[in-house]
């Protein structure tokens, strides 16, 4: 009879211990890690191409779209930007390295996208 | 005793089975939000970005695009068979039939341009084709050429029937160009297909002017604004964020498209009146208001007017603005004054009473 009781106080202490865990791992979770990890959607003819996580990035490359345009993006672990395009206005390479949540370059020409998403981050809408 | 023991007992495991639940509620309501789809398109020559929260969200997101091309297919100058087009190809000659929208739109672009004496102008083609902004001509045309295309540029030229409804340019030489309005346009479209098809919430970007729509006012949206001063620089940044549950949202800039020349920057936003890029404190304008037209008229009328003379007709519209001076100072009306939450510190705000 003893020997249940005991078990059952280590069942129950598990299941405590088991939520308060979950609950810090959650609140940690929601801080940090998950708010940090930001995405690079790229856009062809409005269609996504690549959805790049940019903190598993430790090297900084260049992705080449091989489209008429020749549109070639640098991808970093901060962020990303447009730096060549064969469009006549440059207006992609002139809005330079987008970094943050919600921020967006676009090539009008060639048809082509980038935005950064945080997961769990609300929407930002970037007007101008 | 034992009974004791067993309800304590009991009550843990319901407490501890409790909170687990919760949790896990709390998890999967966190993840409900992401059912909200987004997609992205081109239509009245810009980059439409939508993100609805509803059941058909992707017949929905269809359904504006295609109301967004048949909008510009419309209005466009750049399509032959749009009325503008027409009215255009027919100014000085004959009057033109078109839709009740159209009839609609334009009568609205005349109010507008009498309300700001003229600093909005729908007549501004022999101006916008002179320099030519859209195909990067990036050369100062002829002074005398300006000031003949400054003469054709008057909304007066402008005549409509309400009847047929038809449509009439006076003069030959003058010509409708609605580069101000499209986006707004396409913006208050969208909105009405989100309101029609039980859409929880949506908002839509066309080239940077947004609409927002949720169903009962209960969602509350992040706007941010471009830096004018770092896009000019060619950085990415935002001078802060509006806080809103409805509206449309449109900026005009100077960084947006322009040129250099012996160190004078010419930018698209021309001034009817002279002519030239409009020269004054302004680096950028944002507005708010209740329609997509309206505040995309707003933030191009503004820019040319300047603070001081924007006020009135702010007023006069409800709307609201937000504006950011070459000397770093930013001004915000006082009806989102509140709203508004600074991104950097390094800009003076200042709360402009309307």
């Amino acid at each position: 009879m003893k020997y249940i009781k005991r078990l059952d106080v280590i069942l129950i202490l598990l299941l405590i211990s088991a939520a308060v865990l979950m609950l810090i791992f959650n609140n940690i979770k929601n801080d940090s890690e998950v708010n940090r990890t930001k995405r690079a959607i790229v856009t062809k003819d409005s269609k996504v191409i690549y959805d790049i996580i940019l903190k598993d990035i430790d090297k900084s490359y260049y992705l080449e779209l091989d489209d008429e345009f020749n549109v070639s993006l640098l991808v970093e672990s901060d962020g990303v930007s447009f730096v060549h395009s064969d469009c006549p206005d440059k207006v992609c390479i002139n809005t330079g390295k987008i970094t943050e949540n919600g921020q967006s370059a676009i090539c009008l020409p060639a048809r082509v996208s980038v935005k950064i998403k945080s997961d769990k981050e609300s929407d930002i809408i970037v007007t101008g | 005793m034992k009974a004791k023991k067993y309800s304590l007992k009991a009550c843990l495991i319901i407490i501890a089975t409790v909170i687990i639940f919760f949790i896990t509620a709390f998890y999967f309501i966190n993840n409900d939000n992401k059912k909200s789809y987004s997609n992205t398109s081109y239509a009245m020559g810009s980059f439409v970005e939508q993100t609805i929260n509803a059941e058909n969200a992707q017949e929905v997101a269809a359904e504006v695009i295609s109301a967004i091309i048949s909008a510009e297919n419309d209005i466009s100058t750049r399509k032959p068979e749009s009325f503008i087009a027409k009215l255009n190809e027919s100014a000085g000659k004959n009057p033109v039939e078109i839709s009740n929208e159209v009839y609609n739109l334009l009568d609205f672009c005349i109010e507008l341009s009498e309300s700001t004496n003229g600093k909005f102008d729908p007549l501004i083609l022999s101006l916008t084709s002179l320099w030519d902004f859209d195909n990067n001509k990036k050369i100062i045309p002829d002074n005398e050429e300006i000031s003949k295309a400054v003469l054709n540029t008057d909304y007066n030229f402008l005549k409509l029937d309400k009847e047929l409804p038809y449509a009439y340019i006076e003069n030959e030489y003058a010509g409708l160009d609605l580069g101000a309005v499209g986006k707004g346009y396409g913006c208050d479209k969208a909105i009405e297909i989100y309101s029609q098809n039980n859409v929880d919430d949506a908002v839509i970007s066309v080239g940077g002017t947004i609409g927002l729509y949720s169903a009962e006012d209960k969602k509350e949206w992040t706007v941010a604004i471009k830096d004018p001063f770092e896009a000019m620089k060619g950085n990415y940044s935002t001078i802060g964020n509006i806080r809103l549950n409805k509206g449309y949202i449109a900026t005009s800039g100077l960084y947006e498209k322009y040129f250099n020349e012996d160190d004078t920057i010419y930018h698209h936003i021309l001034d009817p009146d002279t002519g030239y890029p409009v020269e004054n404190e302004l680096m950028s304008v944002t507005v708010v208001s209740q329609t997509g037209v309206l505040s995309d008229i707003l933030s191009t009328a503004c820019f040319v007017m300047g603070v001081e003379n924007s006020k009135e007709v702010l007023k006069q519209y409800n709307a609201q603005a937000v504006f950011v001076l070459k000397d770093g100072k930013i001004y915000i009306t006082d009806g989102i004054f509140d709203d508004f939450e600074p991104a950097a510190h390094q800009y003076a705000i200042t709360k402009l009473e309307l």
